[in-house]
């Protein structure tokens, strides 16, 4: 009759089951919030291209109607000199047609032309119209675009991809800890306690770095997972 | 006589174990490895995505701004031009002896040059020193303008360039470090093979080694290319 060894004890093979479930558990839970963490990281991502696109059509519009306004502010500020130019010759014919441009050729103009064209504001020091100036009111105009910020949006999405990284280390581990807690289980004898004591050390320092790096990341977001 | 051969069938039993061990570290490292491949690989691929949207709103900005400035610069030539051919006229006619008739062409002399004038004083080509010409009988840089227009473009384009680059060079790599996954999964196979056969296990345990190898060369050229 063989003496039963001390190390092939069924319960030391339960035990070992269990854990080895336990394990198996904890590492898909950690691939689904690793793969969670990527998604976000993706969305992050997806929001600031969305973000970037609607930014540049919103800006792209308001520069084409900050050169279309500069363009009949021009046109205004030309035909109102011109008519000034008229005026100067002091020639009867010239100061009538100054007069009938003045009544009904500017007033046209000057409703395309306002504000640049009609407000001195607008004009800078060197004379050009102040385009930057007008340019920010039109963004004004249009808040919840002009607030859209594509680059906040990567770096959260970086932030992710950062947690990411570490998660996979930390999945990693565990992993690690399965294949030894696997050996404790098929192998016999002295080493199999050596093999059960590896994996369960891995697979607890696997958790914690799983769950230290959760929670830097949950403070660095504001408590936002 | 089994006594002597037991051992021996035991050690290369520890040897496939340590093998499955050093395998099983291996694929954790270079899952880390891929994993942050796809990563820098996505991120670049975003950036490269954002730069792209970037690079297309300033073209149309910039076309618009070269519009609306080129515009003002020929309405400027346009009218000293016609400010020149109706004195030339006037003179002509002057001298033809219709002194009311070149007195009404200087009028309209003078309101041609009066728009000139004011053109001028909102055209970038005049008033930026940058441009501007260097005496009154030169012509603006226009050269240095379609240069500066293009610079920012330019260093847009640069840096798309550059990202997808960055994108093609860790996807390229994440390509390689799954290539090289799969074939570990095959070392495994084979040293499971290994582990539970007597007579063919050198040669598996073998087999596997050389793909272990073939494997660390490819991760190795990878990683630092």
């Amino acid at each position: 009759m063989a003496e039963k060894k001390p190390f092939d004890t069924a319960r030391l093979d339960v035990l070992i089951a269990v854990l080895i479930a336990i394990a198996s558990l904890t590492a898909a839970l950690a691939a689904w919030r690793t793969n969670t963490v990527s998604s976000s990281a993706a969305e992050a991502n997806r929001q600031g291209l969305i973000d970037a696109v609607k930014q540049s059509a919103a800006q792209g519009e308001d520069w084409r109607k900050v050169y279309q306004e500069a363009g009949y502010a021009r046109d205004y500020l030309l035909e109102g000199v011109a008519a000034d130019a008229l005026d100067a010759t002091g020639d009867p014919l010239a100061v009538k047609t100054a007069a009938n441009l003045r009544q009904y050729l500017l007033p046209g103009i000057e409703q395309l032309a306002a504000p640049m064209g009609t407000t001195p504001d607008y004009r800078l020091a060197d004379g050009a119209f102040d385009l930057d100036r007008r340019f920010a009111e039109l963004e004004a105009e249009t808040p919840d675009l002009a607030a859209l910020d594509p680059q906040a949006a990567f770096e959260k999405a970086a932030q992710y991809h950062s947690e990411e990284r570490w998660l996979t280390v930390g999945s990693v581990l565990l992993a690690i800890s399965l294949f030894w807690l696997a050996l404790a289980e098929i192998n016999s004898g002295r080493m199999r306690v050596a093999w059960l004591v590896i994996g369960v050390g891995v697979y607890l320092v696997g958790v914690a770095f799983f769950v230290v790096v959760e929670m830097i990341f949950f403070i660095l977001r504001g408590g936002a997972l | 006589m089994s006594q002597e051969t037991a051992p021996a069938g035991d050690r290369t039993r520890v040897l496939v174990l340590v093998l499955t061990l050093i395998n099983t570290v291996f694929a954790a490292v270079l899952a880390g490895l891929q994993s942050d491949a796809n990563i820098r690989a996505d991120t670049a691929n975003i950036q490269s995505q954002y730069y792209a949207v970037q690079t297309s709103a300033e073209l149309v900005r910039q076309g618009q701004q070269s519009a609306y400035d080129f515009a003002t610069f020929s309405t400027r030539l346009k009218n000293a031009q016609e400010s020149l051919v109706l004195q030339f006229s006037a003179l002509e006619v002057e001298n033809n002896g219709n002194a009311d008739g070149a007195a009404r062409l200087r009028v309209q002399a003078a309101a041609a040059q009066a728009r000139a004038d004011a053109a001028q004083s909102l055209s970038i080509f005049y008033i930026d020193p940058r441009y501007a010409p260097a005496n009154p009988d030169s012509a603006p840089d226009l050269q240095g303008y379609l240069d500066d227009q293009a610079a920012v473009a330019n260093a847009l384009v640069e840096k798309q360039n550059a990202a997808a680059d960055d994108y093609q060079r860790w996807n390229g790599k994440s390509d390689s470090y799954l290539t090289v996954l799969t074939l570990l999964s095959l070392v495994f196979f084979l040293l499971g093979v290994a582990q539970t056969t007597q007579r063919l296990r050198i040669f598996f345990a073998v087999a596997a080694v050389g793909i272990m190898l073939m494997c660390g060369a490819w991760s190795l050229v990878t990683l630092l290319a």
